[in-house]
């Protein structure tokens, strides 16, 4: 493929919204693409409305390719990998980015087998060489080294991305009207050889915490095991998990398997609430890295706000049966 | 039922590490068996132990160090292992090793293929769906459950989503199944498991052995090329003198940690109604609720 050129983008709808992660990489490869001064393209695959994709345009998209087919609503590993490398033979592109989501760490391998071309996963940082070349960053060797890979041979070059190393930016202003072209893909059913017999969601007060997109934690400030209930509450509103400091483990408020710190689990969940935690380096060097992270504590010194990206100085008591309940009401009210 | 597990050789990267950034090559003195490529040995022991007739083939591809890998995998159960060693092999990345593999699980019957869903060194995951594409035949990946159906001809897997959500599959050989973390605790082999493990005999398959010639060396070849390598720690910008209440390793690990970035946090005051209210509002943002 040594014509190859451009940017595009896989990227994942959820409910006729695009997932952060896919606005993301619009904005990362709108940057890339303006850098190699070629065109960015973005695939959008099965039921997603006109009116969902106008928008695209203004954050840089020059083509939208979506394959319409309703074999494709739901993801199927071996179609999507068909319909896709099918497209992906056809168009082109330099480069390719994907979301590092279930669907996108299943995929972009396959891809990769298919078109017979180097993928770099994990990715946490992208940038061209002088040759045009993408030099792809990812953690490796237990995340302790930062390795930095190009796709020599093949093209395109296929990184697959982290969501928490990509962030949406304000983006957008590029009043550009982005040229749809709808593709029917043929499909051939017999392709499909698993069968998908359902799915489970599983109790998030069973989950591994390392898997909890959202955390509630609780510390010493919490002060008796009714009080805990309020945590369990929250986290139970908001869909999330709940861990604790070692004190509200150590007093016997909750079971140490919730246990966030040295002795205990690393998370990084998209948020994590942090209520009535000092912040103590043991406990605050295991969730550090969470995509967002809030702080009630009634003391206004404590350590734990240095790494909050929110903080509020208030009685956890007074605030979060508020939160629980307009959260409620917020979507009752749907 | 014929059961290949794929078992990669790796530094042991909990251990202390060395970053060579010159040769751009991490090494260990302690060298063991990817975790997750032993999980898989277990859940293809398992396997083994539930059906008749049935046998665990385990296949690395490495230097002569891989010959310890094959067996610690023998004592953990497996009945044979193939080494494949070739000088042209070696340095080559997971796009090159995914591709040998296949070739060299050609080579004996399979029904079911198993390996980890990535090496804990490289982190790529590429492997499984290399192995599934040059067979032809089916992969299933990030699995957690594998349950064998009464009439033993198909499977029944669970797979990881996101936010905990799992997706159940039936499956039917051959297959390829790729583990991820949690799906089972490697057995500690016996001392008998690992004496007999000793008298083994490994098969070797060499380029020749797996049908390559010198010509269309891209067949094999490297898709990727690692340009730079730099330790993940962050640099310690400031003098940080950790809590002497803790223990003596604790503070090591603290004071190698390097601190915390400070961050900008924004504060927020009102009553707890309006708090809340900002709570709530920003979770509609985030798409928590």
């Amino acid at each position: 493929m040594s014509n190859s050129k451009g940017v595009m983008v896989i990227t994942e709808w959820s409910e006729e919204r695009l997932r952060d992660i896919s606005l993301a990489l619009i904005g990362e490869g709108r940057r890339i693409a303006d850098e190699l001064k070629q065109e960015l393209n973005a695939v959008v695959i099965g039921d997603v409305g006109e009116t969902a994709l106008a928008p695209l345009g203004e954050h840089g998209v020059d083509k939208i390719y979506h394959l319409d087919n309703p074999a494709l609503v739901d993801y199927s590993a071996e179609l999507y990998t068909d319909a896709i490398s099918s497209l992906i033979k056809d168009a082109e592109p330099a480069i390719v980015l994907c979301g590092s989501t279930a669907i996108g760490k299943d995929l972009c391998p396959r891809l990769a087998a298919r078109l017979k071309t180097g993928l770099v996963s994990g990715c946490i940082s992208l940038k061209l060489d002088e040759d045009g070349l993408l030099l792809q960053t990812k953690p490796t060797h237990g995340n302790k080294v930062h390795s930095t890979i190009v796709c020599s041979v093949g093209r395109p070059q296929i990184a697959c991305c982290e969501s928490m190393a990509f962030r949406v930016n304000d983006g957008g202003g590029y009043h550009r009207r982005a040229e749809i072209l709808r593709i029917t893909p043929d499909i051939h059913h017999e392709r499909k050889r698993v069968r998908t017999t359902g799915i489970m969601t599983m109790d998030p007060m069973s989950i591994d915490l390392a898997e909890a997109e959202v955390i509630v934690a609780g510390g010493r400030g919490v002060g008796s095991a009714e009080n805990f209930r309020l945590i369990e509450d929250l986290a139970e509103t908001l869909g999330g998990c709940v861990a604790a400091s070692r004190m509200a483990v150590d007093a016997g408020w909750v079971s140490s398997d919730k246990l966030v710190g040295l002795t205990g689990k690393s998370v990084a969940p998209r948020l994590y609430i942090a209520c009535g935690i000092s912040g103590a380096l043991h406990h605050t060097l295991s969730m550090k890295d969470s995509g967002k992270i809030i702080a009630i504590n009634n003391d206004g010194n404590a350590p734990i706000f240095r790494i909050a990206d929110i903080g509020i100085v208030g009685d956890l008591k007074e605030v979060i049966p508020r939160i629980i309940e307009q959260t409620r009401q917020r979507k009752d009210s749907r | 039922m014929n059961v290949t597990v794929l078992a990669k050789q790796i530094p042991d990267v909990e251990g202390h590490l060395e970053i060579d950034r010159a040769s751009r090559v991490v090494s260990s003195q302690n060298i063991i068996v990817n975790p997750l490529d032993m999980s898989a040995l277990e859940e293809a022991v398992r396997i083994r132990e539930q059906l008749q007739n049935s046998s665990a083939t385990v296949i690395s591809l490495g230097t002569v160090k891989a010959v310890k890998a094959l067996r610690d995998c023998l004592s953990g159960g497996a009945d044979e292992a193939v080494h494949v060693h070739d000088p042209a092999f070696d340095r080559r990345d997971s796009h090159a090793t995914g591709r040998i593999l296949a070739k060299a699980i050609a080579l004996q019957p399979y029904d079911i293929i198993l390996c980890g869903q990535r090496s804990a060194d490289t982190q790529a995951g590429v492997t499984g769906a290399l192995v599934a594409e040059q067979l032809g035949i089916p992969l299933v990946t990030d699995v957690v459950k594998i349950e064998l159906k009464p009439d033993a001809s198909d499977l029944v897997l669970t797979r990881k989503l996101e936010a905990g959500k799992r997706e159940v599959l039936e499956v039917s050989a051959p297959i390829v199944i790729s583990v991820g973390s949690g799906i089972n605790e490697p057995r500690y082999p016996s001392l008998r498991a690992i004496k007999d493990a000793k008298k083994k005999l490994i098969k070797t398959y060499d380029l020749k052995a797996l049908g390559y010639t010198d010509e269309g060396t891209d067949i094999y070849g490297s898709m990727t090329r690692v340009v730079e390598i730099s330790s993940a720690r962050p640099a310690l910008q400031r003098l940080f003198i950790p809590d002497s209440t803790f223990p003596a390793a604790t503070r090591v690990y603290l004071l190698m940690g390097g601190g915390i970035s400070e961050k900008k946090t924004k504060m927020i005051a009102g009553s707890p109604e309006e708090i809340a209210s900002q709570f709530v509002d920003l979770f509609t943002e985030r798409r928590i609720i």
